[in-house]
């Protein structure tokens, strides 16, 4: 049927021509009508050239300002982020306070297996000195700022207030000496609770 | 231009190929687009207008919408079937406020095809047809346009188009005023 309907759809050839004669005029287009859509035309393709350059330029000092900025993160990198602070850091959190002194402490105390980095004065020994020497570093370094760790309490030492309070009472300045690190041994700290 | 780039009107590419390169940034594809039919657009808008002058006004706004297509323009038909509806409606557009000037305040929708500056019995005959069928004949046997690309470009269903043309070819075959062009 379409195809039926299709055949139909057709008119004499002569009468299409006629058609095209009566209505098909042409007239003739002005030049100046030619150039005012042309160079329209033209204008708006040499903006966008040019937008497309500008993007094309932005695009590649971008991508070389990320790529130095990348070489002068990469040469500046830490070469250990992850290393700890790196003499007497004892229980190794990256941090140098008065928790190191009291960890080696408690090693010396239980006769635990010692590590020779521990030998904070280098004179062969590992000892009460050493335990000192790491408990005089961490207070200097917070006098100074420049360690950012946060003072240990009481708690963190295992040492109760009696013995703050005779710390205390005693005279002994600095907080390290207050610490006594040799009596918050497990032994004599139970002692004293005692 | 270069010596060695062709005169736009007769630029051997398909109009898919000067679409791709006006797309990717060649004035002179648009330059061949524009002289590949300008003529064409100029005959529809003067029909549609039926005024020459307005005509060329038509022609200007049809191109500028055409360039602000670019670039992403993609073209699935034939560039008359694209260009058909932009054509009419803006010579839609120009008619309106035409009238308006003249204190017309009508508003139409479909464009029906003024009679031509010299009147013809033939243009009698169409323009006693119902203007959605005056439409069809005329796309259908002036500007060339298929079937299918007149369903496009009015955006109606083909079944519809057939059904137009169908009804205008019975009454034009009906009436006697053009029986002489159906003798053999």
């Amino acid at each position: 049927m379409p195809n039926e309907q299709e055949e139909q759809l057709d008119l004499p050839p002569a009468l299409v021509d006629a058609l095209r004669a009566a209505y098909g005029r042409r007239p003739e287009i002005p030049s100046g009508v030619d150039d005012a859509i042309l160079s329209a035309a033209r204008d708006q393709f040499a903006r966008r050239r040019r937008m497309r350059m500008a993007i094309r330029w932005g695009a590649a000092a971008a991508t070389g300002l990320a790529a130095v900025l990348a070489l002068v993160v990469f040469l500046h990198r830490p070469l250990h982020p992850s290393r700890p602070i790196a003499r007497g850091d004892i229980n190794a959190d990256g941090q140098l306070n008065m928790v190191d002194a009291l960890a080696l402490a408690r090693r010396l105390a239980a006769h635990d297996r010692l590590d020779s980095k521990w030998d904070i004065n280098g004179d062969g020994v590992i000892d009460q000195k050493d335990v000192d020497a790491i408990a005089n570093a961490s207070v200097s370094l917070k006098q100074t700022g420049l360690a950012r760790a946060r003072l240990p309490g009481l708690n963190d030492l295992g040492i109760g207030r009696a013995h703050a309070g005779l710390a205390s009472a005693s005279g002994i300045a600095g907080q390290a000496r207050a610490v006594s690190l040799a009596e918050a041994s497990p032994t004599r700290t139970s002692e004293g609770r005692r | 231009m270069p010596a060695d780039t062709p005169p736009p009107a007769d630029d051997p590419r398909s109009d898919q190929q000067l679409v791709a390169a006006a797309n990717a940034g060649d004035p002179a594809a648009f330059d061949a687009l524009y002289h590949r039919y300008k003529k064409w657009v100029v005959s529809l808008a003067t029909r549609l207008t039926g005024d020459p002058e307005q005509a060329m006004d038509v022609l200007q706004e049809t191109f500028i919408y055409l360039l602000s297509k670019f670039p992403g323009f993609r073209l699935t038909s034939r560039l008359t079937t694209f260009l058909y509806p932009a054509v009419k409606n803006i010579s839609i557009g120009f008619r309106r406020k035409t009238l308006k000037f003249m204190g017309g305040d009508q508003a139409f929708d479909y464009m029906p095809a003024p009679a031509p500056a010299q009147p013809h019995e033939l243009t009698t005959v169409i323009a006693s047809l119902p203007q959605a069928q005056q439409e069809v004949v005329l796309m259908r046997f002036v500007d060339g346009l298929s079937l299918e690309e007149i369903a496009i470009a009015l955006k109606i269903p083909l079944g519809t188009v057939k059904s137009r043309l169908h009804n205008a070819l019975a009454a034009l075959r009906a009436d006697p005023r053009v029986q002489r062009f159906y003798e053999p």
